[in-house]
């Protein structure tokens, strides 16, 4: 069992042994071998779990003098099982000698309350040979008959196992001693629990003695271990641990325990624990009794294979030992105790080594690791007894104290290859040497297995003292690295205290070892911590400003928690325009105890990148895993309805959904230092930092457009740079340039046409400065002349040069054009330099007049009417309007003599002459009306303003008269009543006219509605044969209101009929107007009186 | 008046306020015109009532084992204690997905039973998105939480499990 | 009566404030780059204020267990009950945890020689730091994630500490 050695005391029951000797010792060895070899079944009392143990036995002789009463408590010490033995096989000789032999051996038991025993009666007769007729009844038969009547398993008959055939014999009597052997120590077992709990009942009464019934409870266990329960054999081990530490606990607060006195003795022996087989000394000190009480608890356990119980018992069992050894005040020399726990928790570890199979050691390296660190501790405790520690020589004292220590520890010695603990202390403390190193192999022990089992926090704290040892050698570089990886981990579980505490010892440490640097580094991070007390860190902060200024060249420190940006604001919106000032607005806070004055303050300024990575987030640059993992706090989301609709425009369903973005976080480790060299520095400079809120103002001069983003703060104390993490989420500013503009303006009043007027060309410079030689060009569309020379003639084209002009400067400069009045709209482009094509302004002009002619017709005669309109912003002088028609055509002014007229805007005037026809008319008229005109106020010569316009189609054809007469019987028109509506239509124009056709007129009437009422046909097509006589047409129509009413409006057009003769298709058949002057209508004008009804009115 | 009833109205006011707050900006729109109304400050106040309430919620129970454990808690005592009722179906897909579906969810039952007024119904269960959200970012549960409804009074809350 | 009581847990605000990011047009407020605190002390409060820094490390190193308790590295035992009993024991202090459905650790420190205290009254302590941590975050002037530094809070701590409630 893993090499643990058995226990020593033999706990297995005794068996005492009658009759002929000589025939049990043929069989004892082999009985003795056989009995434990198989388990047997052992039902227990009180409701226990029935348990398979493995029983052997001690055989004794049978005395009657020694025999013990059969309840006694301590059977388990004495025989208490009894077998006689007989190899008699004569009935007679039982008859004559054996019964009578028997029966003083049952009385003697009897007596003695004694009812476990046992007959075997060997038979040696050869299976084979028997074949004689057997006796009628054996002395197995005889004896049952005698002594057994009811209780036959009481005796039993084996075949000498040195014969053949008798293994099953054999293995029957076997298992029937077992089974009753296990019955009668059962009993002797529940006695012995029986008088334990008696005892342990009767604890408080005077006169008990605990280590009485220690050995009474450990012989309970014995016996249990004895069975193979060592489970239950650990119970009892530790009810007594528990036991004692209630009496000692309690011994402080209730009354004194007498035999507690026993305990508290100086102490002499410090001894190791010796776990394995070990004895209790008699009257063993406190230590002695813990440590042989543990190594049994260990026993117990290494026989289970629980290693790792027993590891993580041992600590809480030294806080035990110690805690007791403070009540009770026992005394014992300086580093005794020290020694004793050291070379405890030695042993166990050292024991755990001896398992190295891969689950056991993942199992105990949970416990272990303390384990390590406890040793660690104790060891340097000793150490600073015996003056051990670096850098410290032992006094005599000292040394006397190490001799002594030595001594109490007592031998142990192990082998060369695996020193004892005890050899291992007592070497260390004689020399520092190896002090050190035992020191120092011990707490990297306990530093890697704590990592190695996850304990990361505590394998850092264990890293501390090692650094503090460290430093202690002198060895710098390793006190530095175990300090700041126990200060980044604190760090970053946000236990600012510790982390602050832990730098403040890392500055110390490059104080040491005069490396400056990391020294300011770390005064930095230790005087801006706020958790510390205010004057260590003025003290530090001190020493910052005392190295600093020797720095020969510069060193960055990241801002951490020494500088925190509060907020950081772009004064002039996130557009720059090139070459002025950016400004930026940083609130930071300052952890620094006192005021600093800052040699520089820098924020830099970084080219956007094409591709914006950590554009919208906040970047991490935490690396660890754990952290990734972390979740994601208490964001805020996008979170919308949608209403999602079926094609039919019905709502399907609904949701509620989230619009957020991923939130990607990456991990990039952002650049330690950005470059600076284009950067915002502070307005005032030096520039002082007080502890808490600052207001700091950056500027730069925006030289070079691009796209910025802020990149880090800088504060520079001297050589010392504080920098900070870069500035995510990413505030971008845009710098952007403008370039110089050319503008066109009109003034106020619309362009006229025909008149010269001037425009402002303004030119405006930009964000740069421009060649002053530098020539623009204006250039006019047809139709359009300029000039930008005051004097100059105007042309097609000119130029002129922008000369000095300031940045956003602009100047005005007049620009002359005139329009013809052919065309409305006209351009002009202007060619820069700088552009690549010509801007391009459009502009209207709109004549001064605008005119219209209308034709006027009675009967045949002609009058044309022209209407001049004003179209001008400023009045104008219009005179001597002259009408010319076609080639000398006699035309008759009606509009006499006439001085010059002012027209103004929007009004009119109208001129009309008549038109003389000439026998032979000619089908088109060219004509031209013109007058002079000049802008009131402005001395100029009158310009001619001339309007084209042609006549066609003027001569008269048909005259279109209508009457409306009452029907017959009544007088006058009356409302209701219907009316005869006589409609003539005569051709007057033929002689223009080609004889050939006939002609057809369709005529309509159309009535107001509200008026009249046409009954029957409205509409009708009438044809006139060459030479024909007026048609006229009688319509039916009715009015609908009285007063002097209008004719109703009759309209004549050409009427085309379809012709369906000659063309495939037919075509519909169409009408066309006449043009104005073809027809004369002689109803207009006309008016018929209309009465109303009298009947109606009365009604 | 039981305190149901308080807490019911109270939710329908949180909506009114809410959405009245909403009409304020101006890139607000009328409910016909479009399909989306923006409803974050109503989900961010659920989540914070959420992520205060469970620490209350569940002080009394055993560690959870593992999400599907959270989510049954989520589904048994949490609705009970908030909607008196339980979730009547959860599905999973066993990736983080869960959908929990209330047949008769309680700020529904009030507003109709059907297809009237669905156009608004989102605005009745986003609140209940934020206190799911809520509740299972405190309990270390990092998830997105949205809802579907098709006819009301039945609500699909689909929770969305992220994993970094 | 327990020496010291610590809460620790994760301190989530930070993320919040990072995810509203820019909340002015051509204004960037900053909050704490790299400070996603995972064991963030929330609160501490120990009998003798004097012997707070020894607590911390106290407190800390007990951390390493609590994450292996809850993460179950000892798988025998499916115990999920949010105490979890004692987490280790020094010469002069034992050292108990506690842990909320949302990873609030609470950490409660009894010297040794204290023998009144037993698991039983240890845990009906931690009950009470619970419910007073409940209320607490029910307060709506507290962030959650934020050092607790209410006095109220830090008053009804102590009373739990001594015994007196």
């Amino acid at each position: 069992m893993n090499g643990i050695e058995k226990e020593m005391i033999d706990r297995r029951p005794l068996v005492t042994c009658a009759g002929e000797i000589e025939v049990f010792s043929a069989i004892e060895d082999n009985l003795l071998q056989s009995l434990p070899k198989d388990s047997a079944e052992w039902k227990r009392s009180l409701g226990r779990p029935v348990r398979s143990v493995h029983i052997g036995a001690n055989f004794v002789p049978f005395s009657s003098v020694g025999l013990p009463k059969g309840t006694q408590w301590d059977l388990i010490r004495q025989p208490l099982f009894h077998i006689y033995w007989t190899e008699c096989s004569d009935v007679d000789v039982y008859k004559s000698t054996l019964k009578e032999d028997i029966e003083t051996w049952l009385r003697e038991l009897t007596f003695k309350d004694i009812q476990d025993w046992l007959i075997v009666v060997v038979e040696n007769y050869d299976g084979k040979r028997a074949n004689k007729l057997l006796p009628r009844t054996t002395v197995l038969d005889k004896i049952r008959a005698d002594f057994a009547p009811k209780q036959g398993d009481r005796c039993i008959s084996v075949i000498n196992p040195g014969k053949s055939d008798a293994t099953e014999s054999w293995k029957g009597l076997v298992t029937r001693i077992r089974h009753l052997l296990l019955i009668a120590y059962a009993k002797a077992v529940s006695r012995l629990e029986d008088h334990v709990r008696q005892q342990r009942e009767r604890r408080n009464d005077p006169g008990w003695k605990f280590m009485e019934y220690f050995q009474l409870q450990e012989e309970l266990a014995q016996v249990l271990e004895m069975l193979g329960l060592y489970g239950e054999a650990l119970v009892q081990f530790d009810e007594l641990d528990a036991l004692f530490s209630q009496f000692v606990v309690n011994g402080v607060t209730c009354e004194s325990v007498a035999w507690l006195n026993d305990f508290q003795t100086p102490l002499e022996r410090w001894h190791a624990l010796k776990l394995g087989p070990s004895h209790l000394p008699r009257s063993p000190s406190i230590l002695e009794l813990r440590a042989y009480l543990f190594a049994k608890q260990a026993h117990m356990l290494l026989l289970t294979d629980k290693v790792w119980q027993m590891a993580s018992r041992c600590l809480p069992f030294l806080h035990t030992c110690t805690r007791e050894l403070s009540i009770l005040e026992i005394s014992s020399p300086p580093g005794a105790l020290e020694c004793w726990l050291f070379l405890a928790a030695m042993e166990v570890l050292q024991t755990c080594d001896k398992f190295n199979h891969a689950d056991e050691v993942e199992a105990y390296s949970m416990h272990t690791a303390s384990l390590w660190a406890y040793a660690s501790q104790k060891l340097k405790a000793l150490g600073e007894l015996c003056g051990l520690l670096p850098g410290s020589t032992p006094t005599s004292e000292q040394l006397h104290v190490v001799v002594g220590l030595s001594a109490g520890m007592g031998d142990n010695p192990g082998t060369p290859i695996a020193p004892s603990p005890t050899d291992k202390l007592k070497e260390a403390l004689c020399s520092q040497e190896a002090f050190n190193k035992t020191y120092l192999e011990l707490a990297e022990l306990a530093m890697g297995t704590y990592k190695h089992t996850g304990r990361v926090r505590s394998a850092r704290l264990i890293g501390r003292e090692v650094a503090a040892f460290y430093m202690l050698l002198g060895e710098t570089q390793k006190t530095a690295a175990f300090l700041s990886d126990a200060s980044r981990l604190f760090r970053q579980d946000g236990w600012l205290e510790v982390a602050a505490q832990t730098d403040r010892e890392l500055a110390d440490c490059y104080k040491q070892a005069q490396d400056w640097r990391k020294f300011i580094r770390c005064c930095a991070h230790v005087s801006a911590a706020v958790d510390l007390d205010t004057l260590v860190r003025w003290n530090y902060f001190d020493e910052m400003r005392k190295h600093v200024d020797k720095l020969d060249k510069s060193l960055i420190v990241p801002f951490s928690d020494i500088i925190k940006i509060v907020s950081v604001s772009v004064k002039n919106g996130g557009i720059v325009m090139q070459d002025s000032t950016i400004e930026l607005e940083c609130l930071v806070t300052s952890n620094f105890p006192r005021e600093i004055l800052c040699s520089n303050v820098l924020v830099s300024l970084e080219n956007e990148p094409n591709k914006r990575t950590e554009r919208y987030l906040k970047g991490r640059s935490l690396t660890d895993k754990e952290l990734r993992n972390s979740d994601g706090g208490l964001k805020k989301l996008k979170i919308q309805s949608y209403l999602d609709y079926k094609q039919d425009k019905q709502l399907s369903s609904v949701s509620v959904v989230n619009k957020s973005k991923e939130l990607q976080r990456k991990d990039s480790s952002p650049p330690v230092y950005s470059d600076f060299g284009r950067c915002l520095e502070a307005v005032k400079l030096p520039s002082l930092l007080t502890p808490g809120i600052n207001v700091m103002r950056l500027t730069a001069k925006a030289s070079q457009i691009g796209k910025y983003h802020f990149g880090q703060m800088a504060f520079h104390i001297g050589q010392l740079q504080l920098v900070s993490q870069p500035l995510i989420p990413r505030l971008a500013i845009e710098v952007i340039e403008e370039g110089p503009s050319l503008r066109l303006y009109k003034e106020p009043a619309p362009l006229l046409a025909g008149f010269e007027q001037t425009m402002n060309v303004i030119f405006t410079a930009g964000s740069y400065t421009i060649d002053p030689t530098t020539k623009i060009r204006l250039n006019a569309s047809r139709g359009l002349s300029l000039q930008i020379e005051p004097e100059a003639a105007l042309t097609s084209s000119c130029e002129f040069e922008v000369g000095h002009q300031e940045m956003f400067s602009s100047t005005r400069r007049k620009l002359r054009v005139l329009a013809d009045m052919l065309s409305k709209d006209q351009q002009v482009s202007i060619i820069c330099p700088w552009l690549a094509k010509p801007i391009v302004v459009s502009l209207s002009f709109t004549p001064p007049l605008t005119s219209s002619w209308k034709l006027h017709t009675v009967k045949h005669r002609k009058f044309l009417l022209i209407n001049l309109m004003g179209q001008c912003h400023t009045d104008l002088i219009v005179g001597r309007p002259k009408l010319v028609v076609g080639k000398e055509r006699e035309i008759v002014d009606k509009n006499g003599e006439q001085e010059d007229e002012i027209l103004q805007n929007g009004l009119s005037y109208s001129y009309m002459w008549e038109l003389i026809m000439d026998p032979k008319p000619s089908l088109t008229l060219n004509a031209e009306f013109n007058i002079t005109y000049r802008l009131k106020g402005i001395l100029m010569e009158p310009k001619l303003y001339q309007y084209f316009f042609d006549i066609t189609d003027y001569q008269t054809l048909y005259v279109l008269d209508a009457t409306l007469e009452p029907t017959k019987g009544n007088e006058f028109c009356r409302v209701g009543f219907l009316c005869h509506l006589n409609l003539s239509i005569k051709n007057v124009g033929d002689t223009l006219e080609k004889k050939a056709a006939t002609r057809s007129i369709m005529y309509e009437v159309l009535a107001e509605q509200s008026v009249w009422a046409v009954c029957g046909r409205t509409a009708g097509v009438v044809s006139f044969e060459p030479e024909m006589e007026p048609q006229t047409i009688v319509l039916d129509i009715m009015p609908l209101t009285s007063g002097y009413l209008p004719l109703p409006l009759v309209r004549i057009s050409k009427y085309i009929p379809a012709e369906g003769h000659s063309g495939k298709h037919e075509t519909h058949p169409r009408l066309e107007p006449f043009s104005p002057g073809q027809v004369y209508n002689a109803t207009k004008g006309k008016q018929v009186h209309v009465i109303v009804t009298p009947n109606d009115s009365n009604l | 008046m039981s305190e149901e009833t308080v807490f019911e109205l109270l939710h329908s006011e949180l909506v009114n306020y809410v959405i009245q707050n909403n009409e304020k900006t101006p890139e607000y729109t009328e409910v016909s015109e479009r399909k989306e109304e923006d409803l974050s400050n109503l989900e961010y106040i659920g989540f914070f009532t959420g992520f205060r309430m469970i620490e209350r919620l569940t002080r009394e129970m055993p560690r959870f084992k593992d999400e599907l454990d959270t989510m049954k808690f989520i589904c048994t005592d949490f609705w009970s204690v908030i909607y008196k009722k339980q979730i009547d179906n959860l599905r999973t897909n066993h990736q983080g997905v869960y959908v929990l579906q209330d047949n008769n969810f309680r700020f529904l039952t009030r507003l109709s039973n059907g297809k009237q007024y669905l156009d608004v119904a989102p605005r009745y269960v986003t609140f209940t998105c934020g206190v799911l959200r809520g509740s299972l970012a405190n309990l270390g549960v990092d998830s997105i939480v949205t809802a579907e409804i098709q006819t009301m009074p039945s609500c699909k809350f689909h929770i969305q499990v992220q994993r970094s | 009566m327990a020496v010291c009581v610590a809460i620790v847990g994760k301190d989530v605000s930070r993320n919040c404030l990072e995810a509203n990011e820019i909340t002015l047009k051509y204004t960037l407020m900053i909050y704490e780059y790299s400070c996603l605190f995972l064991e963030f002390p929330k609160f501490i409060s120990c009998l003798n204020p004097d012997e707070e820094l020894s607590f911390q490390y106290k407190v800390l190193s007990s951390l390493d267990i609590v994450e292996e308790k809850i993460n179950g590295i000892n798988k025998a035992s499916d115990n999920r009950e949010l105490f979890l009993g004692m987490l280790y024991a020094l010469e002069t202090h034992k050292i108990y945890g506690y842990v909320t459905n949302t990873r609030m650790k609470f950490i409660i420190v009894v010297d040794s020689s204290n023998m009144a205290l037993r698991d039983n009254e240890i845990r009906s302590m931690f009950r009470k730091i619970h419910s007073e941590y409940a209320d607490i975050v029910g307060n709506p002037f507290y962030t959650p994630g934020e050092a607790i530094t209410f006095k109220s809070f830090a008053n009804n701590i102590k009373n739990i500490m001594t015994g007196t409630v």
